[in-house]
């Protein structure tokens, strides 16, 4: 509760208290009744348009935060994308390239961690696109992180490059739907 | 309770499938580590295993290889070792890991292929 809605409150307090000892002076009860409910419903009023103005504040924020994060996810399926498409389309024995894998490695635990903290901000919110993100990032690391990936010997292969490609506009279509 | 905390115990980057790829591969983790920890357990007794200290995290051919090899080489059955072990993480990262290493044994056929070493291959 603010302090401008707490002082409000001791306000009315205070002008309930005059006005009971007023009307015991005056034998006025109903008036007096009819006063003090006035005040009361105003002050419940006021406590409730409180509640709402800050709970639809803190809804933008969230929003807006969310927002930000799926940009900056955007970003990361996209460069998931373009490491899987130049590791996956050549011969292994004569370009192991251990940066590229753990260029792989890293941004599809970035994407993993995406899930965690969408279903922290808004978990009843956003089930079916979670349930899609995840579905799509789990069948991401079973491909493209599994088969011959940590393999000495790979050949390249087109399956797990259109496995990676059709995987990643899932990931982006949901990750655009927070926008 | 034993435990094995893959960390600490076995290699803090466990990767690739077989001997022939590496140090620290699937088929090490199982043949020398984790198979030999299981069949040592009484009856009711099970393992506690870290999957997430001094892991920064594992690749799908390593978890196939050590944890659904013990079922795909007939070892004991899905349901068998997933009654044996007990998957332990605090790192919230670690849960899609714990899943992918359930669901591998799950999806494991029992004793659908002959165990081949690739020692010294």
């Amino acid at each position: 509760m603010d302090e401008r809605l707490i002082a409000v409150l001791q306000d009315q307090a205070l002008s309930i208290d005059l006005i009971q000892k007023t009307l015991e002076q005056s034998n006025a009860s109903a008036l007096g009744q009819t006063l003090i409910g006035g005040l009361i419903t105003t002050i419940v009023g006021l406590f409730i348009a409180n509640m709402f103005t800050k709970h639809v504040e803190k809804r933008r924020v969230r929003q807006n935060r969310t927002s930000v994060v799926c940009k900056t996810k955007i970003d990361v399926v996209k460069r998931f994308d373009k490491c899987c498409f130049e590791y996956w389309s050549r011969d292994f024995d004569e370009n192991k390239d251990p940066e590229l894998e753990r260029d792989i490695r890293y941004l599809h635990g970035n994407l993993r961690k995406s899930l965690d903290y969408l279903n922290q901000e808004n978990p009843a919110g956003f089930d079916k696109s979670v349930v899609e993100l995840k579905k799509a990032i789990s069948v991401l690391y079973d491909e493209v992180l599994g088969n011959d990936f940590e393999s000495k010997k790979r050949r390249r292969s087109s399956k797990i490059i259109r496995i990676s490609d059709r995987n990643t506009h899932i990931l982006m279509s949901n990750l655009l739907h927070y926008l | 309770m034993a435990i094995f905390n893959i960390g600490k115990d076995f290699s803090d980057h466990p990767i690739g499938r077989f001997y022939s790829d590496g140090n620290s591969s699937g088929e090490e983790f199982r043949e020398e580590y984790l198979l030999p920890r299981v069949l040592k357990l009484a009856d009711s007794e099970k393992l506690a295993i870290i999957i997430d200290e001094e892991v920064d995290g594992y690749g799908s051919s390593f978890l196939v290889e050590g944890f659904a090899g013990i079922v795909k080489y007939g070892y004991m059955t899905g349901d068998e070792l997933l009654a044996k072990i007990e998957i332990h993480f605090s790192d919230d990262d670690f849960k899609f890991f714990k899943d992918k290493i359930e669901s591998y044994i799950k999806n494991a056929k029992f004793d659908s292929k002959t165990y081949q070493s690739t020692k010294g291959t």
